[in-house]
């Protein structure tokens, strides 16, 4: 297979047309990415009708590399504007926009590259390593497993939540509320929807993702007026090799958790991020660090979101199930072309495969080349006024709340949360558990209620799965380790303050 | 020692528990129906007042001095209104005035409340926020309401 795909990257790199289209899809994809309220499948989405002129192998090299872009453009306003472009995004404002603050925009972009290509790098040689054997395990997932998975989420998150974990675990609840308004999916009955057909189908999760982030960030910014903080001015600090060396743990550890929940089916990319800060705080010799401009917060999501983008192509390569939003765009550009990934797309269209393997390569190396070239001009971003990038930011996030289905109640939606937002965040709550319970509301809502039913009501299945078993295990200690780690720092202090 | 609550967090405090008791009402209603379509919006909204209860809990209410003293206090009382009503207005008036319009008398009221005074700057931003959300508005495809006017 390494033949093949080595035979595969000589060919593309003759093909002057498709190295092209991977340079332009990386370039787009950081822009989409980086684009309040236009997400990664927003903006794969969006470049979806353009591969229908392209052959099968431009177009889904096109929409991967795009992909591989878009991971990294996300983390591009959530560092430099504490605006996710994404929700896998949210959690790298809690340190990026803090680096910002203090003037190492420019290290902590660096850095995000470094961990990105280190974490895509590693992606994609575990696709190449695991692709028929690892897709089939993750294909007997079933409904108590994504239970698991979605209580282990809830507890990373809260593990994460800096300050106060209660005011994270409302956010979450708020969160996971909102989820639940619309049309029950199994019963099809209403909840939460006060008699309103543009809530029947649910709160739509783009306008209130660029509501809680974008429009409440705008209205901070426009408060702030003509202040800028002399302390935003960047300073020229660099990540270089002996940062690289020293940060490596955490983009081991991030890698490492992209790809195990890249490869499940609907683990979900807001998952992998979470986790793989949560577990690199955890093994952190400094977490107090955390959430307070720790590099390591910033470098560990990344690695996860970009190893990710290979490990998620194992399930939709191999079994033609997408893992994530925006493979599921890139199965759309295999259908555009009258293919059908699944087990025979290996024996009957194995050049494809290697080829958007080499791709997905080259992809990875246009990202760091592109996002190193675009780090001068983005640290101009944060030259600009606040009230005239406030006023940016606002009209970009209403268009981007309109087109996410063309009615003005995105609109109204995006105004309301961002107003809702603005008091959140001046109270100090945190925003990024409200996106991630909208996310795993319903994950968790659905496969609990699937497996109680297929129980009979008993819970025992959730004990008897060894693979249940461990994530709620693990989401226990986790659990365990957020309650006992103030009352241990305040046993020390007590002992400290006793005379001995 | 417990600090000085701010208005922000009572609205955001009391907009939780607002929430999460009108959870707890309509869920237990859908309870009453069907047991497992509400039991999860149950112990969510339950949860939700609970823990917004719980915020409240170590902080108490004093003079505003005290809260500036502990930099509790919002730089600006005024601006942050001030735009909301200017962004709820703009939603009323969007199919009068059409979405460009609408949205250069929403730009012109956040710059001039934010305290932008200098007409280069005003005109500037107006004509760059406005080119930018046409060509957005083109790259994306979408039909705004009554289009560019």
């Amino acid at each position: 297979m390494l033949w093949d795909i080595a035979h595969a990257l000589f060919d593309i790199s003759l093909n002057v047309k498709l190295i092209g289209l991977i340079a332009l899809g990386a370039g787009l994809g950081i822009f989409g990415g980086a684009m309040p309220g236009l997400s990664a499948p927003g903006a794969l989405a969006i470049s979806l009708p353009f591969t229908y002129s392209m052959n099968a192998l431009e177009g889904v090299s096109f929409l991967a590399s795009m992909y591989t872009g878009a991971q990294y453009g996300g983390s591009i306003t959530a560092t430099l504007l504490n605006t996710p472009g994404a929700p896998e995004s949210a959690v790298m404002t809690l340190d990026g926009f803090e680096l910002t603050r203090r003037g190492l925009a420019r290290k902590a972009l660096q850095g995000a590259i470094w961990a990105g290509f280190v974490g895509g790098l590693i992606g994609i040689i575990f696709l190449v390593l695991l692709l028929n054997t690892a897709a089939q395990e993750a294909a007997r997932f079933g409904p108590v497993q994504y239970t698991a998975l979605a209580v282990l989420g809830f507890t990373a998150m809260s593990s994460v939540a800096m300050g106060s974990h209660i005011k994270a675990l409302a956010a979450a609840m708020l969160g996971l509320l909102f989820s639940l308004v619309g049309l029950d999916p199994i019963s099809a009955t209403p909840r939460f929807t006060f008699g309103s057909p543009d809530l029947y189908g649910g709160l739509p999760l783009v306008p209130a993702l660029i509501g809680l982030f974008a429009v409440s960030e705008a209205l901070i910014l426009a408060e702030r007026g003509l202040f800028m903080s002399s302390s935003e001015a960047q300073k020229p600090v660099r990540f270089g090799w002996k940062d690289f060396l020293e940060h490596s743990r955490s983009m081991g550890v991030g890698s490492a958790v992209g790809l195990i929940i890249g490869v499940l089916p609907g683990g979900g990319a807001s998952i992998a991020s979470w986790l793989a800060y949560s577990l690199s705080r955890f093994v952190s010799k400094e977490p107090e660090n955390y959430g307070k401009g720790a590099i390591d917060g910033l470098l560990a999501p990344e690695a996860a979101d970009k190893s990710m983008v290979g490990a998620s192509l194992i399930p939709l390569l191999a079994l033609g199930v997408p893992s994530t939003a925006s493979a599921g765009v890139i199965l759309g550009g295999f259908e555009l072309h009258n293919i059908v990934p699944g087990p025979d797309l290996l024996t009957t269209h194995s050049d494809l495969v290697f080829a958007i393997i080499a791709a997905l390569l080259i992809a990875n190396f246009s990202v760091a080349c592109l996002g190193f070239a675009l780090i001068y001009p983005l640290l101009r971003v944060r030259a600009v006024q606040p009230a005239v990038l406030g006023v940016f930011v606002l009209v970009l996030s209403l268009i981007g709340a309109y087109a996410d289905n063309g009615i003005k109640f995105s609109m109204v939606l995006a105004i309301s949360m961002g107003i809702f937002g603005y008091f959140l965040r001046r109270a100090n709550v945190p925003i990024a558990p409200i996106i991630l319970g909208m996310l795993l509301g319903p994950i968790f809502d659905q496969n609990l209620r699937r497996a109680l039913i297929a129980s009979g009501g008993s819970l025992a299945p959730f004990v008897e799965d060894p693979f249940s078993l461990t994530l709620l295990t693990l989401a226990a200690v986790l659990a365990l380790f957020v309650m006992l780690t103030p009352m241990y720092k305040r046993m020390k202090l007590r002992r400290m303050k006793s005379p001995a | 020692m417990a600090k000085d609550i701010t208005s922000s967090e009572i609205i955001s405090y009391t907009g939780c528990i607002i929430i999460g008791l009108v959870g707890v009402y309509f869920s237990y209603q859908m309870m009453t129906h069907d047991m497992l379509v509400g039991l999860v919006p149950f112990a969510t909204s339950t949860l939700l007042v609970v823990f917004a209860g719980l915020s409240f809990r170590s902080k108490h209410i004093a003079n505003p001095e005290n809260a500036i003293q502990d930099g509790d206090a919002p730089r600006s009382l005024w601006k942050a209104p001030i735009i909301m009503v200017a962004l709820v207005t703009f939603l009323f008036l969007i199919d009068i005035l059409g979405f460009m319009l609408d949205t250069a008398v929403l730009i012109l009221v956040v710059l001039t409340t934010s305290g932008v005074r200098k007409f280069s700057t005003i005109a500037i931003t107006l004509v760059a926020v406005l080119a930018i959300a046409f060509l957005f508005q083109q790259m994306l495809g979408i039909e705004l309401p009554r289009g560019l006017i």
